[in-house]
């Protein structure tokens, strides 16, 4: 039964191709966009341990369960973990990355708001994770 | 070849039977009570998170154990038996056996999990249905965290793989 026309499924084809070819280059556009870290961003040192979370700004200066940023600026947080697996939560920026001990994870993020914003463990370790939380101050140095 | 199953019989003979009906139907019960004691701990868990604050459960460690036996048993005691319940009803009869391969070490691996739920039950560990070292090895020298590693590794994964690749038909894990 040779001659019958085959067009459609050639629509098909390059429909799904195309289709394919959109989310993967979008994928790729968004994880560039996320492990690229900006030459200017601050790096913070991050540590969990139960069931607190430690800062330390690139000046030495230590936090403890209260971290202060400023607006527009780029931070990457180097995250370590002292004792058992935490994840460190800034739930409004979208930042989540699990704090491993023996290993460093980073992510980063830059605020665009002024405002106080809540961080939080979210790897269950132990009795006090579900209070294992921190503050996240945006600060707008201009104002 | 039929086998017609006397019935009623004494509680005995279906617990000691090695016929893939009865294994079959003995998976679907255990399985169906654990997912009642499961789901129990779901709605103690939802009725505490019902507010905000502590209403019911009253110290965290408690909470924290009844998220993780509520989980370990609707995945390792309700999920998987129900799978090898489906499994050892029909599978036989759909490819025209007679019975499962090595019924006797099937009968077996069903009597594994009264006393894996009974480890995992008593034990009461706290550390999630991943169990995720290192907090978990932290808390294993101590009964709760031994019984849950005992009660899933040694009963279920122990005997019940062995079922699994001799018997072959069997759905379980």
């Amino acid at each position: 039964m040779g001659g019958h026309s085959n067009w459609p499924e050639w629509i098909y084809i390059g429909v799904v191709v195309a289709l394919m070819v959109w989310v993967g280059a979008e994928a790729w556009e968004a994880e560039r966009l996320v492990e690229h870290v900006p030459e200017d961003a601050k790096t913070i040192i991050v540590t969990g341990e139960q069931w607190f979370w430690t800062f330390e700004h690139e000046d030495g200066t230590k936090e403890i369960g209260e971290l202060h940023v400023e607006v527009g600026k780029a931070y990457k947080f180097e995250i370590h973990s002292k004792d058992v697996n935490h994840s460190f939560n800034i739930h409004d920026y979208v930042v989540l990355m699990d704090a491993i001990p023996g290993r460093v994870n980073t992510v980063w993020f830059a605020p665009t708001d002024a405002g106080t914003h809540d961080i939080q463990c979210r790897e269950y370790c132990g009795l006090i994770h579900y209070n294992m939380r921190g503050t996240l101050i945006v600060e707008d140095p201009t104002a | 070849m039929v086998l017609e199953l006397q019935k009623p019989r004494p509680i005995w003979q279906i617990m000691f039977s090695t016929h893939h009906t009865d294994v079959g139907l003995l998976y679907l019960i255990t399985s169906l009570a654990f997912l009642f004691l499961g789901g129990s701990l779901a709605l103690a868990i939802r009725a505490e998170l019902f507010l905000p604050g502590a209403q019911i459960i009253g110290d965290a460690m408690t909470f924290n154990r009844i998220f993780t036996v509520h989980g370990t048993t609707l995945i390792f005691l309700f999920i998987i038996p129900f799978a090898s319940a489906v499994g050892n009803y029909y599978v036989p009869i759909m490819v025209r056996y007679k019975d499962m391969a090595y019924p006797k070490l099937n009968a077996i691996a069903f009597w594994m999990i009264p006393p894996a739920g009974a480890l995992i039950w008593l034990g009461f560990a706290d550390f999630t249905w991943y169990a995720t070292p290192p907090y978990s090895i932290i808390s294993a020298p101590g009964p709760a965290a031994d019984m849950w590693i005992f009660g899933l590794k040694d009963f279920r994964y122990f005997i019940s793989p062995w079922c699994n690749q001799l018997c072959s038909y069997n759905s379980q894990m």
